[in-house]
């Protein structure tokens, strides 16, 4: 197993960065096309916040929002030109010819989601074959987590999802998630309730008035309340032995571009994903510095010899073909839970960035 | 509205950005933060030259020489840079070591035989693994590069050191993989691990090791603390409360930050599963500031200082640094 290089000889020059000078903006080029991206405060887009890296011939203007349901609704009502986008969403405008935005092959979010999947242990449910006809509480029926988590759960476990009645909710506050704008038509039955006015996910799960959540978002009572636990303990060998065995890291998010604005300016896509690639290899640099923690996880080094050793150094891959797979497994369960009528091909989905 | 201005020199850690971003402001402080990417470069600048109004300082040398006279700098207890260091020791795999005893008799390299990640892993090696230090040949120089502190002793000790040091032109790092050294120690990583097949870490699951020591006593070894000029603190001495404030507002932001549930904030993958981590070993707070809630790894670090010769007693600790946050 080839490990990258760990770290190369540091640079001899004692040069101080200091922030303020970083942010000064710099001259703006009379040619520079503004553009208006919403994004998630990840540290793989921090450079393009912070101008450490910009995009040729283009002024990025960034609004950093850390609700992505919210940030999608932004960019369904046009507030940005270009944003971070639930990938359900993108699998979705492809299968419809829905065209009011292009994709680009650039996943700011992936994450294993076994660990997110919340059971009351007083009602019984041990493993993942008991959660068939229960109520699971869901935040949105179409969110991204809980597709990958139910295809998950019926692929890998054996589960049998379809009598199941889904309660939609917010899962840490009573009331919905998000607008609610974005309810593709589904082809097959599926039993759904809204969660009461007054009561959040979380609260109906404490009360036994359902029997699962699956979702995004961790638990409120998780910790506090010894009823409510993981269907998956032991989550993280769970979602390792899941990657070891399909090669698979399931994608939350994706980036798209309003349509208009790509086709008159179809260079912006190569510029774009030069510097999400850039930005996003900045990052992993910082993760690896010089004998100290950048962030305060106590064992770093042996996350990162695990990022070497499973993800060949790079945990957050863009471009369509380390991707591939995971796209297509995307695409496959949410056809199966009838979310597209027909599957788009992958190729089809991203428009050229080389 | 402008305060005391005031330059911080530091590495852009998550739990510090916060005051080079500006979103955390110490209160009555311009705070003009200096981001390095490499410690010793900000060491040699404030030891040598006074060159920063605070910054982040090494622990130990501060331990060795605060009673002296002149002494230039007074310690916030803001430990900003804490690291388990089972993982930063290599071996070469020819050498026959297998367990940490098999040191004895071995020539064992480090970048500076002072340097507080170095004192940690001797007094690792020694308390916890039972490893006679007298009988390790000392290797002194370069990780990446020829150079590093000269000489055949290292200075200001109780008893002599002897240390050999790198042969013209060497590297630790080339030395370890090419078998001229035995074994490696240190803040480094040697960049020939991962890419020679001979070199190796002494502790395969670091990780571990570290965490079946640590709850067993609680110690989290400190790197580094936030020093501050003793001369600039005199003239203002509110500013100890105000930065020791901020630096913990900045870190408890940057903790919130990590825990967001909606993406992974860093590229960890399995971020949650240590958070899980953080929780049930470190109380949800694997940073803590202040001497109490540190005081048993910093008289752990000053325990090691004494067996290392390199002082004659430990000094109380709470005259370590400057009184902030009620205590």
């Amino acid at each position: 197993m080839a490990k990258k290089a760990r770290k190369t000889a540091p640079k001899r020059k004692v040069a101080a960065k200091t922030t303020k000078a970083k942010r000064k903006p710099a001259p703006r080029k009379a040619a520079a096309l503004r553009l208006k991206f919403g994004c998630g405060s990840y540290d793989r887009l921090e450079a393009l916040w912070t101008g450490a890296v910009k995009p040729k011939g283009i002024d990025l203007a960034v609004t950093r929002i850390d609700a992505p349901r919210h940030l999608f609704d932004l960019m369904d009502q046009g507030k940005f030109d270009v944003a971070e986008y639930g990938m359900t969403g993108l699998v979705v405008n492809a299968a419809t010819g829905d065209d009011h935005f292009v994709a680009m092959p650039v996943f700011p979010s992936k994450m294993f989601r076994h660990g997110y999947i919340y059971v009351n242990r007083r009602k019984g449910v041990r493993e993942p074959k008991d959660l068939a006809g229960r109520r699971i509480g869901v935040p949105n029926i179409t969110q991204t987590a809980a597709i990958w988590q139910r295809g998950q759960l019926a692929h890998d476990y054996g589960a049998d999802l379809s009598g199941v009645t889904w309660v939609t909710g917010a899962i840490d506050r009573p009331g919905p998630l998000g607008a609610g704008i974005f309810t593709p038509a589904l082809h097959v039955t599926t039993k759904m309730e809204k969660a009461p006015p007054n009561k959040s996910l979380d609260d109906l799960l404490v009360a036994g008035e359902i029997d699962a959540i699956l979702g995004a978002n961790r638990a409120p009572s998780l910790g506090k309340n010894p009823d409510i636990v993981r269907l998956f303990p032991d989550y993280a060998r769970e979602e390792r032995e899941y990657y070891k065995r399909t090669g698979v890291q399931p994608i939350m998010h994706g980036v798209v571009v309003k349509r208009r604005l790509y086709e008159k300016n179809p260079g912006i896509a190569a510029s774009l994903y030069r510097a999400f690639v850039e930005a996003k290899e900045k990052a992993l640099a910082h993760l690896r510095p010089w004998g100290a923690q950048p962030i305060m996880l106590p064992w770093m080094e042996a996350e990162l010899d695990e990022i070497d050793e499973l993800f060949g150094g790079d945990p957050c891959s863009y471009g369509v073909e380390p991707n591939r797979k995971a796209i297509s497994t995307l695409i496959d369960y949410m056809y199966e839970q009838g979310f597209i009528a027909k599957k788009p091909r992958v190729d089809d989905m991203f428009v050229p960035v080389a | 509205m402008s305060g005391l201005r005031l330059t911080y020199a530091g590495v852009m850690y998550d739990r510090t950005a916060a005051l080079a971003t500006g979103a955390v402001k110490p209160r009555g402080i311009d705070l003009n933060y200096l981001e390095f990417d490499y410690p010793p470069h900000i060491f040699d600048k404030m030891q040598n030259e006074l060159g920063f109004d605070s910054s982040e300082l090494g622990i130990s040398s501060h331990i060795q020489k605060a009673h002296e006279k002149d002494y230039p700098f007074v310690y916030l207890p803001i430990f900003p840079s804490k690291v388990f260091r089972r993982s930063y020791m290599f071996v070469n795999k020819k050498s026959g070591i297998r367990t940490p005893k098999d040191l004895e008799g071995k020539r064992v390299g480090v970048p500076a035989w002072g340097q507080t990640a170095a004192i940690w892993q001797r007094g690792i090696l020694a308390n916890d693994h039972g490893v006679d230090l007298d009988k390790i040949r000392w290797v002194q120089g370069g990780v990446y590069e020829y150079g590093g502190p000269r000489g055949t002793t290292v200075r200001g000790l109780l008893k002599e050191q002897k240390v050999e040091p790198t042969p013209q032109g060497k590297t630790l790092s080339g030395m370890i993989a090419a078998g001229e050294i035995d074994a490696l120690i240190g803040a480094n990583i040697p960049d020939t691990f991962g890419k020679h097949p001979d070199v190796a870490r002494l502790f395969p699951d670091a990780r571990a090791v570290d965490r079946e020591h640590f709850l067993k006593s609680g110690v989290f070894p400190i790197m580094h603390a936030v020093a501050v000029r003793r001369d600039v603190w005199e003239k203002d001495k509110w500013i100890a409360e105000s930065l020791y404030e901020a630096f913990d507002a900045a870190k408890n932001l940057a903790l919130t930050k990590m825990k967001y549930p909606g993406s992974v904030r860093y590229m960890t993958p399995w971020i949650d599963d240590e958070l899980d981590e953080i929780e049930t070993l470190f109380g949800g707070d694997p940073w803590p500031s202040g001497v109490e809630a540190n005081r048993k790894t910093l008289e752990t670090l000053m325990d090691y200082m004494v067996q290392q010769h390199m002082i004659a007693k430990k000094p109380n600790l709470d005259d370590l640094f400057l009184e902030v946050g009620g205590h």
